[in-house]
């Protein structure tokens, strides 16, 4: 489990991975594959400020849907794009007809529900972190 | 546990569910990754989705007790059975926005399911200026309606959970050059 100062280090992180993804139309396919990469890591460092404690890959979408269904399938389905964009060699040719434009507009579709989802995560983590008013 | 076993249990299992018989076989992918078995399945006919997800899962869950992952994707495949222009677009608190939205009924075997198309203004201006009326227009959301759903892999989209879409300039100048995709 992190301690405070290792939160605030954390959300650092993955404000700054979010931050530094970019696309444009002169994005190469090695651009998007890593802009789901940093992507993903915004949200994995992010989900574990929210959850308050390191799950791994697998588990943390699943922990993150019991708090919040729609950010958890969000960070679900993009564990599995940063996988094919990490591991698949022939992802484009495979999914996309070889057209690394498509692959392009799909990702830009991505960073666009990912800005919704980042903040709303950010809120949340905001929210959690506020001290109780007493009573 | 090699990816040869992994598809036999999967096809094993999905003949014992009565499902083999939907599964496009040849969009069917197998990989094994550092982190788990990435596997999709592809099927004809949207109404067995469910029955496939369960399919799935309980295959995960026999590989998971093997110490191994299997990460899925069960998605179907979709047809654009007819599209209309429905008017201004509107936000949640029902104020009219600057967009405007398309209707669209897809088709997967006996599944039908209705999504909404928002076009932004922008990109509404965008289309009806190169293609001309409205009536062209809609043609132009059927191919991006087609070129969502002829993404495969992880990027696929899932018109029964997601059912609304935005096209917004950067998907109007994508149509605009290729139309729709070849499907995935």
């Amino acid at each position: 489990m992190d301690d405070a100062s290792q939160k605030v280090a954390r959300v650092r992180l993955a404000e700054g991975f979010f931050k530094t993804v970019r696309l444009s139309a002169k994005s190469s396919e090695h651009d998007i594959r890593n802009a789901y990469s940093r992507l993903y890591y915004s949200f994995f460092h992010l989900g574990h400020v929210l959850l308050g404690r390191y799950y791994n890959h697998d588990e943390l979408p699943k922990r993150i849907r019991n708090t919040d269904a729609a950010l958890g399938q969000f960070v679900e389905a993009l564990r599995k794009l940063r996988i094919e964009a990490d591991y698949i060699p022939d992802i484009v040719s495979r999914q996309y007809s070889g057209n690394v434009e498509a692959y392009r507009v799909k990702a830009e579709q991505v960073l666009l529900e990912a800005e919704i989802q980042f903040d709303r995560m950010l809120k949340m983590c905001r929210r959690k972190g506020k001290p109780k008013r007493p009573k | 546990m090699t990816t040869r076993e992994l598809g036999k249990l999967i096809v094993d299992d999905l003949r014992a569910a009565d499902i083999l018989p939907y599964v496009v076989r040849e969009k069917q992918q197998l990989h094994e990754t550092p982190e788990g078995f990435l596997v999709e399945i592809v099927l004809r006919d949207g109404s067995k989705l469910e029955e496939a997800e369960n399919v799935i899962g309980k295959v995960r869950r026999e590989v998971e007790s093997r110490g191994r992952h299997v990460i899925s994707i069960v998605r179907a495949l979709w047809s654009v059975k007819k599209v209309e222009q429905v008017g201004p677009a509107r936000g949640s608190s029902g104020g009219i926005k600057c967009a405007i939205d398309f209707n669209a009924i897809l088709q997967s075997g006996k599944r039908e399911v209705v999504v909404t198309v928002e076009v932004t203004q922008s990109a509404f201006d965008e289309l009806q200026g190169k293609v001309g009326g409205d009536g062209h227009v809609v043609k132009k959301v059927k191919d991006f309606l087609e070129f969502q759903l002829s993404i495969g892999g992880a990027g696929y989209w899932d018109p029964v959970r997601y059912p609304q879409r935005v096209l917004n300039e950067a998907a109007a100048s994508y149509v605009l050059t290729y139309g729709p995709a070849t499907t995935t």
